[in-house]
């Protein structure tokens, strides 16, 4: 169990580090966008059900401040970087017109 | 590729026998789960060891939700964009699975943009998502079996087993989910406390996403 967990943890955290490695070499404010988007996203998948009056209002709480004005974000800056590869490779990612 | 379409006798539908027009019968369809059976291996293993750990301490651990179908993560996405107009529901992706037809026609049998986005409107009020500003996704940690949402709590300092066998303190607050204690207890057993941007309080996943 514990050799089990011990691997578990260090895939986790090699896995953890490459992404962590890969963000730094995006642009400031791309690397900025990426992180609010990536708990917007995260939220957007988290809308209760069965329906939770409670837990619906947590959600709309932090898709407030994730979310909102996203979809102009994300324009911008593909348009900034229409010419880098790689930052445009991971903008796609994203949904467009979300809001 | 859209799911096809023809009129019914009433001009109320816009469903192929094959397909059955979007409404809120829908909503009690592909239904969520909150049963760790559901969750994914070896995720699953990983959940039941660290739930079974809290509860054999004397947490209180209630389980609200595990894994969401991706059906009914397309239901509830698609609804949602047509009746925001976002999308014409005529140019909806089909979902294999689904057979569900967005459309739907008039008393003349041409296709009726107001009545299409009115059955999506059922649908959104179903799932309680009016007030909702954003899509919510396609795709998540729960759509994959890696996602769990658990309203945890105890009541005195807790002496818990991690996934090593040793015993672990928590002695500082909040005695929630929310504990940084626990999350490390929660880690060793490979459920990982939600880290990304913004607070939510019951997610733990495979990844901390």
């Amino acid at each position: 169990m514990r050799v089990m967990m011990s691997a578990v943890l260090v895939t986790f955290c090699l896995g953890l580090s490459s992404v962590n490695a890969a963000e730094a070499r995006l642009p400031v404010d791309v690397a900025r966008y990426v992180e609010q988007r990536e708990g917007c996203e995260h939220f957007r998948g988290e809308i209760p059900d069965p329906p939770d009056k409670q837990r619906m209002k947590e959600i709309e709480r932090e898709i407030r401040k994730l979310c909102t004005g996203t979809d102009k974000k994300l324009q911008q800056l593909k348009r900034k970087y229409a010419k880098n590869q790689a930052v445009m490779q991971r903008l796609n990612e994203f949904e467009e017109n979300i809001e | 590729m859209t799911n096809n379409r023809t009129t019914d006798q009433r001009g109320r539908s816009a469903s192929t026998p094959d397909l059955e027009s979007s409404g809120d019968s829908w909503v009690s369809r592909y239904r969520g789960s909150s049963d760790l059976r559901d969750l994914r291996l070896p995720f699953r293993g990983y959940v039941e060891a660290f739930v079974e750990a809290m509860r054999a301490a004397g947490a209180t651990v209630k389980i609200n939700a595990t894994y969401r179908p991706l059906e009914r993560a397309y239901l509830m996405h698609w609804s949602w964009k047509i009746n925001r107009n976002r999308i014409s529901a005529k140019d909806v992706p089909a979902m294999a699975g689904v057979p569900i037809s967005w459309e739907h026609c008039d008393a003349e049998g041409e296709y009726s943009d107001a009545k299409s986005v009115a059955a999506a409107r059922d649908m959104v009020r179903g799932f309680e998502m009016q007030r909702l500003n954003v899509a919510p996704s396609l795709r998540s940690r729960h759509t994959v079996g890696c996602g769990i949402d658990m309203t945890i709590s105890w009541s005195a300092d807790l002496l818990i087993r991690d996934a090593y066998g040793e015993l672990v303190e928590i002695d500082r607050m909040p005695r929630t989910g929310m504990n940084p204690q626990l999350h490390r207890v929660g880690a060793s057993y490979g459920v990982i406390k939600y880290k990304r941007n913004g607070r939510d309080e019951p997610h733990w996943s495979d990844t901390g996403a």
